[in-house]
């Protein structure tokens, strides 16, 4: 695999998350599970390429929502996906991480976008629902889809980001 | 002394530097973009509209398809869904008699009374199809976007509604595209916040203002409604074009519960919404006549 594919194959999982995996969601759910496909594939930029390029990628696929979906405020996206990328990566970069380490650190950074997300809302008067309620009404249902394409696309991202990697590096060398 | 060399010393950490300025833009950035903005900048628009153009093509032949599955699984309810409508247009074949008759006479009327041209036009408000093009899947900020623009002449704040009733109003426009927010994200309490004056088709005295949605229900809720109001269980709401940013006569739904309100003066209702917010796929955007004039 290589570099140049990370982009496009973003690209794609954005336009999926917004348009097709909402008529994938059953009836009771929707409205409540929020898929962030875009996201996951930002953190494993984190965990197998670098934090730089995590930061990059969350930032700007996170301006991109903002701006396409701008109802309320901007920025809320492009600041959490982008921040908490990059943590993910300045914790973890470099290391050997097996498959369960990663699927739990997807899960933590995916419920801590989530909870500073309604945070940010929260602070902002957007929503005056508790935390407890948005809790178990989105981000519990969310996370098991978010850990589920963790899962999913495990092998392939790892792959493609730690080539992507060890190609940096044997550049820099 | 020593605690204050120690916050130079964490100041001169870069990173925390660094995200620290960040935050700070990033919470100008949010306050600047939360009001009411009537046109946005040309990154936006480009951003916003290019994305969108390419949404379109993914979102209609997702739903085609689901649509293929569910109407397989549907076909017993859609039978009867069918024999619904047939009685339907039974009754609205008799109704457009009565309707036509109505009209002449009203039009009759005016000429009679001297309407100004002005006041003639004021409800003849113009329903523009759109297609909805991509959803945000933010639990918060439910928006979805449709296919028409300023350069369509959308304005911000105009009502959306399906054939069932209202869904919500424009929030942000694009050229090309613009956001619609549905009426599930009223809130008394917010910054921007937007209420519908209301009243019953059954009753045209009724009056109340629904400002509120309640998620853990699902159901607007309808204050203000005063103690001796007929209003009552099972009476369809509408908007009653009162507060200048809905039309008039925009179906919004039907009456669940009606109880003392929090302070005891005025009634609360419950409303249960007539329109289906998941999975839209075609909206009207009403849209006023003449909206510079109107706009106060």
């Amino acid at each position: 695999m290589n570099k140049k594919l990370v982009i496009p194959l973003m690209v794609l999982l954005f336009m999926l998350e917004t348009t097709v995996v909402p008529w994938l969601i059953p009836e009771p759910m929707y409205g409540r599970i929020a898929p962030h496909f875009v996201f996951v594939a930002a953190l494993y930029a984190g965990l197998y390429a670098g934090r730089h390029q995590a930061l990059l990628l969350g930032f700007f696929f996170g301006l991109v929502q903002d701006i396409v979906f701008y109802g309320h405020l901007l920025g809320v996206h492009s600041l959490l996906m982008g921040v908490i990328a990059y943590l993910t990566g300045l914790l973890l970069e470099g290391k050997r991480i097996p498959m369960l380490t990663a699927l739990a650190v997807i899960g933590l950074a995916c419920f801590l976008y989530d909870a500073a997300a309604y945070g940010v809302y929260r602070i902002f008067r957007v929503t005056h629902e508790t935390f407890e309620f948005v809790l178990l009404h989105s981000i519990a249902p969310s996370l098991f889809l978010q850990i589920g394409f963790a899962l999913a696309v495990y092998v392939p991202a790892r792959r493609l980001f730690e080539a992507k990697a060890k190609k940096n590096a044997d550049e820099a060398e | 002394m020593g605690r204050v060399s120690e916050l130079f010393r964490i100041f001169r950490n870069k990173k925390l530097f660094v995200l620290l300025i960040v935050l700070i833009v990033f919470a100008a950035i949010m306050g600047f973009s939360l009001g009411q903005r009537d046109k946005l900048t040309w990154p936006e628009n480009f951003v916003g509209d290019t994305v969108t153009f390419v949404q379109q093509w993914f979102y209609k032949p997702a739903g085609y398809l689901a649509g293929l599955f569910e109407d397989i699984r549907k076909m017993r309810e859609i039978y009867r869904e069918n024999e619904e409508l047939r009685t339907t247009v039974a009754r609205y074949a008799r109704d457009r008699v009565t309707y036509n008759r109505i009209e002449l006479e009203n039009e009759r009327l005016k000429e009679a009374l001297e309407f100004k041209e002005r006041q003639k036009r004021m409800f003849d408000y113009e329903y523009v199809i759109a297609q909805v093009v991509a959803v945000s899947q933010d639990p918060l900020n439910p928006t979805f976007k449709i296919n028409l623009g300023s350069t369509d002449g959308i304005r911000p704040d105009m009502a959306v509604v399906t054939t069932d009733g209202l869904v919500g109003l424009v929030s942000r426009v694009f050229p090309l595209y613009s956001t619609v927010m549905p009426i599930t994200q009223l809130d008394s309490e917010s910054s921007g916040a937007r209420a519908i004056s209301a009243t019953v088709m059954e009753h045209k005295e009724s009056f109340g203002v629904i400002e509120d949605y309640d998620t853990q229900r699902g159901m607007l809720v309808m204050n203000r409604i005063a103690e001796n109001d007929p209003l009552s269980k099972d009476d369809v709401v509408i908007t009653s074009g009162l507060g200048g940013v809905y039309p008039y006569g925009l179906v919004i739904g039907t009456v669940e519960s009606r109880q003392v309100g929090d302070f005891g003066l005025t009634h609360t209702a419950y409303i249960k919404p007539a329109a289906d917010f998941d999975r839209l796929t075609e909206v009207f955007v009403v849209v006023p006549p003449d909206i510079e004039e109107a706009a106060p």
